[in-house]
């Protein structure tokens, strides 16, 4: 593919790539680095690319970026203690040092599918997708991921998880 | 509800246009029978729609003779930014002194490895240990001063891997730590000055750290001639 021939799969698929970028990274800036990022390493691999299935490339190339963005860990912009179903309504400040404490807590994977799941609703099968494996496994995985940002954030067990 | 779910690929392509008729009429007509896969779409939808919104422009592909890295992009100001924050933080990790000291007389030269059985391996400023692993530094200052290795969790919790002792110019000091089964990440720092340090004073520059997660915090807010630190994490 040549410069031109980029330039309109950013321009067709660039918008869904954003999506997902914001998905995982939660918040903005680091989305719009991870858009740029993953489009250069395309641009770079683009002779190892067979011209199949180019959103389903540029999606696997995203998800491996954003991992290694999170890996910097900017606080998300939601407030992952009302995920899980806490009674009093975090104020700002706060909200802010669970997003951190979760961040820092978690491999970069472990906390984008705690993410997607509780900040962006994706089903459990979509997150597999998105991570290459199987429902089975994510879901376990998952129920790992829970309890111990229960822990993280001081929720007990008893509580319920969304 | 199908036991074989449209993927979410699928859906984002369908919002695109990106599907050929067969497969925009099998969805569309699921779509109308499954109102979960409906809800899914209208997601799929409103995601895509917001992030076409103000899409930062194409970055400008680099030719191929350039050198990898050496790429040219178009980003917002803030990308900019952010990016050239990347670079000093790479810079004072490995040279600067932390940004709130008065006059740097003296720095530190660490260097760390990874132990897991046998073998031992450099590291850089994050290292991916597992239950086991050992971390081995070596460290030496161009002056006098008094030498104290930390460790910080992201629960909060202080340990002292190295108390503060007085070290000579050039004297090679050695150590090591070795991991739990602790899942968090943590941050071991390698604190130097002219002045004993203790733990109240690790402690308080913890405190006054709290809102920000241990990954970020480079250098712990102490008024002191040097400090480096490592990231830990488990991947």
């Amino acid at each position: 593919m040549n410069k031109r021939e980029f330039d309109d799969l950013y321009t067709r698929y660039a918008p869904a790539v954003r999506a997902r970028c914001r998905a995982m990274c939660g918040n903005p800036v680091d989305a719009d680095e991870a858009l740029q990022d993953t489009f250069l390493r395309a641009w770079r691999a683009r002779r190892r690319f067979d011209g199949r299935h180019p959103l389903a490339w540029l999606q696997t190339i995203a998800r491996n970026t954003c991992v290694d963005l999170l890996r910097r860990r900017r606080p998300w912009v939601d407030e992952p203690r009302a995920w899980l179903d806490l009674p009093d309504a975090p104020v700002s400040m706060g909200a802010r040092l669970d997003s951190a404490k979760l961040l820092s807590g978690f491999n970069p994977e472990d906390a984008a599918i705690l993410r997607l799941r509780h900040a962006e609703g994706w089903r459990i099968h979509e997150i597999a997708e998105h991570f290459d494996t199987s429902s089975r496994t994510l879901r376990r995985r998952l129920e790992r991921i829970e309890r111990r940002a229960r822990a993280i954030l001081g929720i007990s067990e008893t509580s319920h998880v969304h | 509800m199908s036991t074989d779910p449209i993927s979410r690929l699928q859906l984002e392509r369908f919002a695109l246009g990106d599907l050929d008729e067969a497969d925009v009429a099998r969805i569309e007509s699921q779509v109308e029978t499954d109102p979960e896969l409906a809800e899914r779409l209208q997601a799929v939808r409103n995601a895509v729609a917001a992030a076409a919104d103000d899409l930062p422009p194409a970055p400008v592909w680099p030719d191929d003779e350039a050198e990898p890295g050496k790429v040219v992009r178009l980003f917002p100001v803030a990308l900019v930014a952010s990016t050239l924050a990347l670079a000093a933080a790479l810079v004072l990790w490995f040279r600067a002194p932390p940004p709130d000291a008065v006059q740097f007389r003296g720095t530190l030269d660490v260097e760390v490895e990874r132990v897991r059985g046998d073998r031992a391996k450099p590291q850089g400023p994050v290292v991916e240990v597992q239950a086991g692993d050992r971390l081995q530094y070596t460290i030496s200052s161009d002056t006098d001063g008094h030498l104290m290795v930390v460790d910080v969790q992201d629960d909060g919790a202080v340990s002292v891997i190295y108390d503060s002792t007085p070290i000579d110019a050039h004297e090679l000091i050695q150590g090591a730590a070795q991991f739990d089964d602790y899942e968090g990440s943590e941050r071991i720092y390698f604190l130097f000055d002219d002045q004993e340090l203790t733990l109240l004073h690790v402690r308080d520059a913890v405190e006054r750290a709290w809102d920000r997660p241990v990954a970020d915090l480079d250098a712990l807010p102490l008024k002191i001639e040097d400090q480096r630190s490592v990231l830990v994490v488990r991947p």
